[in-house]
């Protein structure tokens, strides 16, 4: 079953998705900092949305929906336009490319993405591996 | 006494220098991630010695994408630019992961190359030069 994209059910899959994943587990066994998904207005969507999870030595601790981005201070911010977030999660668009490119921009300590490369890229992948449907 | 002190004042007008941004540039992905990197290490005066008298040219590509940074080394500045300029002096290409190794100190350039994750060309000298910089140590 599709899960909307934006939704706490959303937030609380891709949570799910993580922590029942070896492949994340071990890639991140050790990943400290937390995270915002920043999905910012475009001309498809014209709403804010951010996720937050709370990423801690391979598990997700939990996820949810903030509707104000100083209701917490994440260590990474990763913000995007929603059509290119679209394109990432319906597998279109490879997140290492949106990264390069600049499209997705990732905010933080680099040094520990630089460390952990395959955590960064197992995460998105979490995210890809169910249904997401999209708001009009 | 007099040499001591003109040391130290270099290196305090180099603490502040840091890697410039070409004029008018949004660095694409890559260039954000080397240049913390390399702003890093230019705060150390041992590691921007190293590239002090540098003048090169050179491209850092991730080769999934194929989006490359070119970083210009000149009169003791270090610049960086998006995409790849014609005949650098070397370059070297690798996927975000093998790049993202390099550039913390996990995977040595040198074995990245002769195993073949570091497709290096040009001057491998100036590769292994401004990999003092270029690498979180």
């Amino acid at each position: 079953m599709a899960i909307l994209f934006g939704s706490q059910e959303w937030a609380d899959k891709v949570c799910e998705e993580l922590n029942s994943s070896q492949i994340y587990k071990e890639a991140a066994k050790n990943w400290e900092g937390d995270m915002y998904i920043i999905v910012e207005p475009d001309a498809t969507f014209k709403q804010r949305i951010i996720v937050y999870f709370d990423l801690w030595h391979g598990d997700c601790r939990s996820a949810c929906i903030v509707k104000d981005e100083n209701e917490k201070s994440p260590k990474y911010r990763i913000c995007g336009p929603f059509a290119i977030m679209k394109q990432i999660l319906d597998k279109k668009v490879d997140s290492v490319q949106a990264m390069m490119t600049g499209r997705l921009k990732v905010k933080g300590d680099m040094a520990q993405i630089m460390r952990m490369p395959r955590a960064a890229v197992e995460f998105v992948n979490g995210m890809t591996t169910f249904e997401t449907v999209f708001p009009d | 006494m007099v040499s001591k002190k003109r040391n130290t004042f270099e290196w305090g007008r180099l603490k502040m220098a840091g890697i410039k941004i070409k004029q008018g540039e949004e660095l694409n992905g890559l260039g954000e991630m080397l240049k913390e990197i390399i702003d890093g290490n230019l705060k150390d005066p041992k590691k921007y010695r190293s590239v002090e008298r540098l003048k090169a040219s050179v491209v850092i590509r991730e080769a999934t994408s194929g989006v490359a940074i070119t970083l210009h080394f000149k009169q003791g500045e270090v610049e960086i630019q998006n995409d790849a300029v014609d005949e650098p002096t070397a370059c070297m290409e690798a996927g975000f992961e093998n790049l993202a190794y390099i550039s913390s100190g996990q995977l040595s350039p040198i074995k990245a190359i002769l195993t073949g994750k570091l497709k290096a060309s040009g001057n491998l000298l100036t590769l292994l030069k401004i990999s003092s910089i270029t690498v979180l140590k």
